[in-house]
C-alpha cells in the first residue's frame, strides 16, 4: 500500500490501512517507545496512545507529503508524543501535597529549606573535591559546561574539537567524576 | 580527608592518560553497559558500573539500585551530585539573563527564568537532528543547548535520538505507482488489501552480494587446496578425541558398527574375512617391563617391581551374544555363548547383518561377576565397500593406513582395528591399537 493511499485509508479508518500501519511501522513505534519505557505492559499502553494520537494528527491534516515521507513524519510525531506523555507522567509523580490543617502561607517560599541547603552544601563540597582529582581537561570541560554555562559549540571552539567530540568527552568527564565520587562514598562508609 | 585513605586498592585512576578519541561520539547503542537484575544482586562490579552510568539505566534497574541497602545511598548521592552540577548551570543561565547576556545570537531581553523553561518536544527533536528535523534559529539552538546542561530530563530525551530508527518493513517496488485516491471527492476508494511479503521481492543486490562473496571464498579455498604440497595429503593414523573422565568398561570390542563378513569383504581385505573378534579388557597391571626400563634413566628408578593384578579368584569368563531388532523395547534372544580362554576370542557362529548385544561375566571365587554389556550393529554397506575398494586399490603406499583412517572415521572402528592389526608394526599403528576406547 502506497503512503498516500495508506494515509487516505487511515483517515477513513479502513481496517486494512490501520493493519498496515500497525504492521509496517511496528518496529518504528517500538523503537521510540522503548527509549522511554522499560516495562512491557507500559510499552503496550504507550503504543496504543501513540497510535490514537497519530490517527488524530492525520485527521487534523498534519501530514504533508511534500515535506517528507510518511515514515519520517510518523517518527517525529511518535517521538514528540512519547516526550509529552513522559513529561506528564513525571509531573504526576511529584505532586505538591499540603497536609490537612496546616496553614498555607500566602506566598510559599519555593527555595530549599535549611536541611536541603545543608545537604546541597555537603554534596557541593564532595563534587568540588572530586573535580580536583580529575584530569585537567575533564575539569575544564565540566567547568565550562556547568559553571560557565557554555554551549557545546562554544566549548568545542575553545578546546579545538568538534561538537560530537565535545559531547563524548563531556560524557566521559562526567563518568570520571562519578567514579571518583563513588570511591569517596566508599571511603566515607568505611570510616564510619 | 586523609590522603592515605584515598589510596584504597580498588581506587582507579579516573582515566588513563592520553586516551585517544577512538570511539565515535554517536553510537547505535547505549553508552552505558546493560545489566540484568540478577547481576546487580550478585556482582558488585556490575552494580558499580550501573551506578557509574545510572543516567542510562532503565527504571527497573534504577529501582533495584535504589532499594539496595548499600547502592541505594550511593545512587542518591550521585543523583544529587548531578543535580548540583545542573543547578550551577541553571544559576548561570538565570544570572546571564538578568545581566542581559543571552549569549551570541540573542536578539532580545527575556525573562530571568526563560532559559529554564523546557523546550517543546518538537524543538528538542530539531535540536537533536532527528530524522526529518528542521534547522532551528541559531539563538534558539544555543538557548536549548544551555538548557540541556541544566535540565536532566530534556537531556535524557535528546539522548534517545542518538540511536538511529530501524528500517521500515517495505513491501516491494511494484507498489509504487498505485493511483493516489482523490481525498477531496468525498468518496473514499477501498484500499487494497495488505500485501504479503514474498521471497522474490528482495532487491537483487541483497542476494547477489552475499552469493558473490560466498563464491569468492569457495574459489579461494579451492585454489589454496590445489596448490597445497602433496605431502599434506599423506595418510595419518586416526587419533582419538580427548575425553574427560572415563566411559570405558571391560567390554572393549566390537562396538558401534561392524562390517558384515561376506565374500565381497573377504576379497577386498582378507584381514576382514575372519570372524568378528570379541575383546575383553586385558588385566590392568599386565605391563611389559621395557616400558619402564625406557623411563628408568630419566627418573633414576632402580629395579622397578611390577605386579600383575591378582587373578587368583578369577577362574573363568563367559561371553554371551544376544540378537535384537534394534528397538528400545525389544526382547533380545541369546544366539551364542562361549567361555573364552583369553581376552580375545572369535565368535563361534557367523553374525549376519543386524543389531546385537554382547555380555561378559567372569567367575571369581565361585561367583559370577558381570563385566557389562555392549551393543553393536553388523551392517552391509555397499557404498562404503566401494569407497574402501577405491582406497585399497589405488596402489598408493599408504593405502592401508588410509583405509584404516577411512573405516575409523566412518564409525567402523572394530574393523579398522582388525585391518590395522594386519599391517606391519610401526609407532603409529601400535599407538592406534594401544588406544583404549572411551579413555
Amino acid at each position: 500500500m502506497e503512503e498516500l493511499e495508506l494515509v487516505a485509508g487511515l483517515r477513513a479508518r479502513h481496517a486494512e490501512a490501520v493493519q498496515t500501519l500497525l504492521e509496517r511501522y511496528r518496529s518504528l513505534f517500538f523503537h521510540c517507545i522503548g527509549s522511554f519505557e522499560s516495562d512491557a505492559s507500559a510499552r503496550e499502553d504507550l503504543h496504543q496512545e501513540v497510535v490514537l494520537y497519530v490517527l488524530e494528527r492525520i485527521d487534523a491534516g498534519s501530514f504533508d507529503a511534500e515535506k517528507g515521507s510518511f515514515g519520517t513524519w510518523l517518527y517525529r510525531v511518535t517521538w514528540c508524543r512519547c516526550v509529552d506523555l513522559k513529561r506528564k507522567t513525571n509531573s504526576r509523580r511529584t505532586p505538591k501535597m499540603t497536609p490537612v490543617g496546616d496553614k498555607v502561607p500566602e506566598r510559599p517560599d519555593l527555595g530549599p529549606g535549611p536541611g536541603d541547603e545543608a545537604g546541597t552544601e555537603e554534596i557541593g563540597g564532595l563534587v568540588r573535591r572530586g573535580m580536583a582529582h580529575l584530569e585537567e581537561e575533564d575539569q575544564l570541560l565540566l567547568t565550562l559546561r556547568y559553571v560557565d554555562g557554555r554551549t557545546l559549540v562554544e566549548i568545542g571552539e575553545e578546546i579545538g574539537i568538534s561538537v560530537e567530540q565535545t559531547k563524548y568527552r563531556l560524557k566521559r568527564a562526567a563518568t570520571s567524576l562519578r567514579r571518583v565520587l563513588l570511591n569517596d562514598f566508599a571511603i566515607e562508609e568505611a570510616v564510619r | 580527608m586523609n590522603e592515605e585513605l584515598r589510596e584504597i586498592p580498588d581506587r582507579q585512576h579516573p582515566l588513563p592518560p592520553a586516551t585517544p578519541d577512538l570511539e565515535a561520539a554517536m553510537k547505535n547503542t547505549s553508552n552505558g553497559p546493560r545489566f540484568s537484575p540478577a547481576d546487580l544482586q550478585n556482582d558488585p562490579k556490575a552494580a558499580h558500573d550501573a551506578l557509574l552510568h545510572w543516567d542510562v539505566q532503565s527504571e527497573q534497574i534504577l529501582r533495584l539500585l535504589a532499594q539496595h541497602p548499600e547502592h541505594g545511598g550511593r545512587l542518591e548521592k550521585l543523583q544529587r551530585a548531578d543535580g548540583w552540577l545542573r543547578q550551577r548551570a541553571a544559576d548561570t543561565i538565570v544570572s546571564r539573563t538578568q545581566d542581559g547576556d543571552n549569549g551570541p545570537g540573542s536578539a532580545s531581553p527575556t525573562a530571568p527564568d526563560a532559559g529554564l523553561a523546557c523546550p517543546t518536544a518538537g524543538e528538542l527533536y530539531d535540536f537533536a537532528s532527528g530524522p526529518g528535523s528542521e534547522p532551528l534559529p541559531r539563538d534558539r539552538h544555543l538557548a536549548i543547548d544551555r538548557h540541556l546542561a541544566a535540565c536532566e530530563s530534556c537531556d535524557s530525551f535528546v539522548a534517545t535520538l542518538a540511536i538511529a530508527p530501524p528500517a521500515l518493513l517495505l513491501l516491494g517496488d511494484d507498489e509504487v505507482g498505485v493511483s493516489v485516491p482523490a481525498v477531496t471527492t468525498g468518496t473514499m476508494p477501498e484500499p487494497t488489501p495488505v500485501r504479503h511479503v514474498s521471497g522474490h521481492r528482495f532487491p537483487a543486490r541483497r542476494v547477489l552480494i552475499p552469493l558473490a562473496a560466498a563464491a569468492a571464498i569457495v574459489l579461494a579455498i579451492g585454489v589454496w587446496r590445489a596448490f597445497q604440497p602433496v605431502t599434506t595429503m599423506r595418510a595419518v593414523w586416526p587419533e582419538a578425541p580427548l575425553l574427560r573422565g572415563e566411559t570405558a568398561d571391560a567390554l572393549v570390542w566390537p562396538r558401534g558398527r561392524v562390517l558384515e563378513r561376506s565374500e565381497a569383504v573377504a576379497r577386498l581385505a582378507p584381514a576382514l574375512a575372519s570372524a568378528i573378534l570379541f575383546e575383553l579388557e586385558a588385566p590392568m597391571f599386565e605391563l611389559e617391563a621395557p616400558m619402564f626400563e625406557r623411563a628408568a634413566p630419566m627418573f633414576e628408578l632402580e629395579a622397578p617391581m611390577f605386579e600383575r593384578a591378582a587373578p587368583a579368584g578369577s577362574e573363568s569368563s563367559r561371553v554371551q551374544v544376544l540378537r535384537t531388532a534394534g528397538g528400545a523395547f525389544d526382547v533380545p534372544t541369546t544366539i551364542a555363548e562361549w567361555s573364552p580362554t583369553s581376552s580375545t576370542s572369535a565368535s563361534p557362529i557367523p553374525l549376519p547383518a543386524g543389531h546385537y548385544t554382547w555380555k561378559a561375566w567372569t567367575r571369581e571365587r565361585g561367583l559370577d561377576v558381570e563385566l557389562g554389556s555392549r551393543d553393536f550393529e553388523v551392517v552391509h554397506d555397499a557404498a562404503l565397500l566401494r569407497e574402501l575398494s577405491a582406497i585399497l586399490e589405488s596402489g598408493d603406499e599408504d593405502a592401508d593406513v588410509r583405509a584404516v583412517a577411512f573405516l575409523d572415521a566412518r564409525g567402523f572402528r572394530t574393523d579398522a582395528r582388525v585391518l590395522a592389526r594386519s599391517l606391519p608394526a610401526s609407532p603409529g599403528r601400535d599407538a592406534y591399537l594401544g588406544r583404549a576406547p572411551g579413555r
